[in-house]
């Protein structure tokens, strides 16, 4: 399951973004979609990530990420309509339950607890995104200008992960081939053997760990000032990306504050689309964030696009 | 609905976590053998958290090796360790918004284990176990805090209490799970942390 989601390099478009523009385009898709109510908006948020995530050719991650989101959306949906007395419109009363009062369902909690479940899902298919396009090395090696113990340290954990997770493999092998059946015996016999490896593995790893400051002891490590090397390169794909989603939040922002992308579920739901600016706005809105979408199509099939950004 | 609390406690986990991790690195200096040490216990977590986390659900033999962390490294290396577990494990298992108050959670974790180290010095396995079972299920409902906020209408108490009950089996595995771990593998967990803790320290002797 892991390979799917975990990043790969795949020379795709999306990926060839400065990480910082990438992290401004979702982070623009992560304000709007903790800010809209309105499930019309939600919804075009959702459609659009899910092209962004076919774009990144990551349909088998997102098809698992949406899989392992559904139960909690159900979870959400029960919750909220069996607690909100707010909706005005009953379809079920069910029976009195002490301190708790009379239960009952009305339409606009199911409404609601529907539209949650989307924005749910909304934020699901963005960090699949984000998981399929933001390089981690890249992201860690933007911040570590900020913080460079941190960033360093997580960097180190990163790369360690993998091979933590060999040498258990490695040990287990080892004690099988000394005769050891972690399937055989009874549970405190099973626990018995795991433990033991456990305790290799956490000794062993520390002793790695102590191999690796020594080894960064012998390269300079905290010798004296640190410099600090960039090769990132900012591409006018970049600048477009970024004006793209700082034009659609600006928008949105606006539009936000006059009332477009509002909405009241309680105690009648309103009109889901109110005026022609309300769909205007979004489509507005949308257009600015589907540049990178619209520039990766391109960059694909016309080579003089392909080379001017 | 006029503030969007999803938003806002979404949003303010997210920059508590990075003043904290940013804050984390600036505050003195560290020598190589501190770093890597952090570096390496946070990936053994974190490969603890998702290697089991996968398979047992919610049995991971990760969340007293951060409380013991903290016990013996004290509050700011636990802190450090709690934190980055959930960032790396999900570097591997999917980031998402609940990164941001995984981290502080399980940072939190770290920290209350150099909390015991000050208030009870001699310690023993016992107290120990008796806190990764309470964090089992305050990890729970830290957690639930943000579930509530961001899904959840109206706000009020009866729908956190809902909320967290639908978790409750969930919390309870991992109470359970922390305090098998825990008294099955604390000791010598400890033992060995110690052990490293000391050679960590080196003394360079003058005129020797």
């Amino acid at each position: 399951m892991w390979e799917k989601l975990f990043y790969r390099e795949k020379g795709l478009f999306l990926q060839s973004l400065h990480p910082a523009a990438m992290l401004a385009y979702l982070l623009v898709f992560l304000l709007l979609c903790l800010l809209y109510e309105n499930p019309l908006y939600l919804l075009a948020l959702f459609f659009l990530l899910a092209l962004l995530n076919l774009e990144a050719e990551g349909r088998e991650a997102w098809e698992g990420f949406l899989k392992g989101g559904l139960l909690l959306v159900v979870l959400i949906m029960v919750v909220n309509s069996l607690v909100i007395r707010a909706g005005s419109t009953v379809i079920w009363s069910g029976p009195a339950v002490p301190l708790w009062g009379k239960l009952q369902v009305s339409l606009e909690a199911l409404y609601y607890g529907a539209t949650s479940g989307l924005r749910f899902l909304v934020l699901l298919s963005l960090f699949c995104l984000y998981n399929l396009v933001v390089s981690p090395d890249k992201l860690l090696s933007l911040l570590a200008g900020f913080a460079y113990y941190s960033v360093l340290a997580v960097v180190l954990a990163t790369r360690f992960f993998p091979v933590v997770v060999r040498n258990l493999l490695r040990i287990k092998e080892v004690q099988e081939l000394r005769g050891v059946d972690f399937n055989q015996g009874t549970l405190w016999e099973r626990v018995q053997k795991y433990s033991s490896l456990y305790g290799v593995l956490l000794l062993s790893s520390l002793e790695d760990a102590m191999g690796i400051a020594e080894s960064m002891q012998a390269r300079a490590f905290g010798s004296g000032k640190r410099t600090l090397y960039r090769h990132h390169l900012w591409r006018p794909r970049d600048t477009i990306c970024l004006a793209g989603s700082l034009g659609a939040f600006s928008l949105a922002l606006w539009g936000w504050f006059h009332g477009y992308g509002r909405y009241e579920f309680y105690p009648e739901a309103d009109v889901l689309i109110k005026d022609a600016a309300t769909v205007g706005i979004l489509l507005l809105v949308c257009l600015g964030l589907s540049l990178p979408l619209l520039l990766s199509k391109g960059w694909k099939r016309w080579p003089f696009l392909r080379s001017k950004i | 609905m006029a503030v969007s609390w999803g938003l806002w406690s979404t949003l303010l986990g997210f920059l508590a976590v990075c003043l904290l991790m940013v804050g984390w690195g600036r505050r003195g200096s560290m020598t190589s053998k501190q770093l890597s040490l952090l570096a390496v216990l946070a990936a053994f977590c974190a490969a603890g958290r998702a290697v089991t986390g996968v398979g047992l659900l919610f049995l991971q033999p990760t969340m007293f090796l951060v409380e013991i962390t903290g016990f013996v490294f004290g509050a700011r290396a636990g802190f450090f360790v709690g934190a980055a577990t959930p960032l790396v494990s999900n570097f591997f298992m999917g980031q998402g918004p609940w990164t941001p108050w995984q981290m502080l959670s399980w940072g939190l974790v770290g920290a209350s284990g150099g909390l015991l180290k000050v208030l009870f010095p001699r310690a023993g396995n016992g107290l120990l176990t008796v806190a990764c079972f309470c964090w089992g299920y305050l990890y729970g409902a830290l957690m639930d805090l943000w579930h509530w906020s961001v899904f959840v209408r109206p706000l009020t108490l009866k729908t956190y209490f809902l909320t967290w009950l639908a978790g409750f089996g969930f919390d309870s595995l991992r109470a359970l799970g922390n305090l098998l771990f825990c008294a099955a593998l604390g000791q010598q967990t400890k033992k060995i942390l110690e052990y490293f803790h000391r050679k960590m320290v080196v003394e360079y002797v003058e005129g020797l």
